[in-house]
């Protein structure tokens, strides 16, 4: 158990540290977040009616896209560099450092736009941010999730990311549903948060299992 | 293909019982039969693609054999080709994150101290990125000299971009591993230059 609980620290420490080291692996998804809803005045006309109407479902959609953004170097460079093979013989559940890894990756590419959205939802007139940062808060680990589970699978195709997205893009439409809801306030959102909630729980359960026998089969 | 089984007191650390492997159609080697004991250096040796990393990592369990069955006893050291090296971390931060991962962490000092044979103790503040490719190989085999490491080692070219006193150096390691109850399976394309008697497997025709 304590050497679980020392590998586990470790591969923790060493993926923060690795990936807070390359600002452009976790600073995209924040800055496409935010020049997209630059943009959404632009497009859309700068009517405060309209664009306080629209910002929750276009705020997700950009999240949503934006956590595709990382998805193709999710896995590939630990399979190049070796890592993924120290990982597998590390004494540690392969599920295990595979959520590991995804929760590093939310921490340091997701949570911040969870943290930023509400201020840029605050500037599209929207007087009660909170049930947007609370789906957002909710929905981007079910998407890391996928994402996991979706880069593990491509990581030998050659068009890995436009692969990625087609594959992706049909099974994150029940959180981007359950997202949008709950983030629109009104009579559903509470709902639509719990149902949020179940979706993530289901994703917690299987989705590490997945990935790990997906790169197995990878790295065999 | 077949190893002589040693008649050694200790029961194996590793034993292989007619695996066979293939890369998609095409067989890399059949009947591979085998017993390692404590103590004991086995030399995996074959031309480029006759399956020596292949075998390696399915001691490893990294991959499964087509057929037949590997048994691993103790506890390994995998330094592979690739040995998860990351650019961004210092050479320090690598080898005490590698040994932490491997789930037996080790001090700084205990860190720098496994540096100095392989001559990277001056260098221990660099990142990865800025070493030389034979550097990098030094950082990886660093984890030889490092105190609780596992007592079965797998080396995939060891020497690899090494100078000649490194080599020798790397040889007197594995010979002390030896020495002290340690089992080492490993492949080179160059004798080591070991004192030990080193068992050899050939993969592939001879």
């Amino acid at each position: 158990m304590g050497a679980t609980l020392q590998a586990a620290a470790a591969l923790a420490r060493r993926e923060w540290s690795s990936t807070l080291r390359q600002p452009a692996e976790w600073l995209t998804p924040l800055g496409f977040v935010v020049g997209v809803a630059a943009m959404f005045p632009i497009g859309l006309g700068p009517e405060p009616a309209r664009l306080r109407e629209l910002a929750p479902g276009l705020l997700w959609i950009a999240a949503l896209l934006a956590s595709l953004l990382a998805l193709p170097r999710l896995f590939a460079p630990d399979l190049a560099d070796g890592s993924l093979e120290q990982w597998w013989l590390a004494p540690l559940p392969r599920p295990l450092a595979v959520a590991l890894k995804l929760a590093v990756h939310w921490a340091l590419g997701s949570l911040p736009l969870v943290l930023v959205t509400p201020l840029l939802a605050l500037g599209f007139g929207i007087e009660n941010p909170t049930p947007l940062a609370l789906s957002l808060l909710l929905g981007t680990p079910a998407l890391a999730l996928l994402g996991g589970l979706g880069a593990a699978l491509v990581l030998h195709a050659r068009a890995g990311a436009g692969l990625l997205a087609l594959l992706l893009l049909p099974l994150e439409v029940p959180v981007l549903v359950f997202g949008t809801a709950a983030a629109q306030g009104g009579a559903n959102a509470q709902t639509a948060l719990l149902l949020l909630g179940a979706w993530l729980a289901v994703l917690l359960a299987l989705a590490p299992w997945a990935t790990s026998a997906a790169l197995s089969l990878m790295l065999d | 293909m077949s190893l002589a089984l040693a008649s050694l007191s200790a029961p194996p650390v590793l034993i292989l019982q007619r695996v066979g492997q293939s890369r998609g159609a095409r067989p890399l080697f059949e009947e591979v039969d085998l017993a390692l004991h404590p103590g004991q250096l086995l030399w995996v040796q074959g031309a480029n693609g006759s399956g020596k990393t292949s075998l390696l990592r399915l001691i490893c369990g990294l991959s499964a054999p087509r057929v037949g069955r590997v048994h691993v006893e103790r506890e390994l050291l995998y330094i592979g080709h690739r040995p998860g090296l990351k650019d961004v971390l210092s050479v320090i931060e690598q080898l005490r994150s590698s040994a932490a991962l491997a789930g037996r962490p080790c001090t700084e000092g205990q860190a720098l101290a496994a540096l100095a044979p392989v001559g990277l103790d001056d260098a221990a503040g660099l990142r990865l990125a800025q070493l030389s490719e034979g550097q990098r190989r030094r950082v990886a085999l660093a984890q030889l000299w490092l105190p609780r490491v596992a007592p079965l080692w797998v080396l995939d070219e060891p020497l690899a971009a090494l100078d000649a006193a490194m080599a020798d150096r790397i040889a007197q390691r594995l010979d002390r591993h030896a020495d002290e109850g340690g089992s080492v399976v490993f492949t080179s394309h160059q004798p080591l230059p070991m004192k030990r008697p080193v068992r050899s497997l050939h993969l592939g025709r001879p």
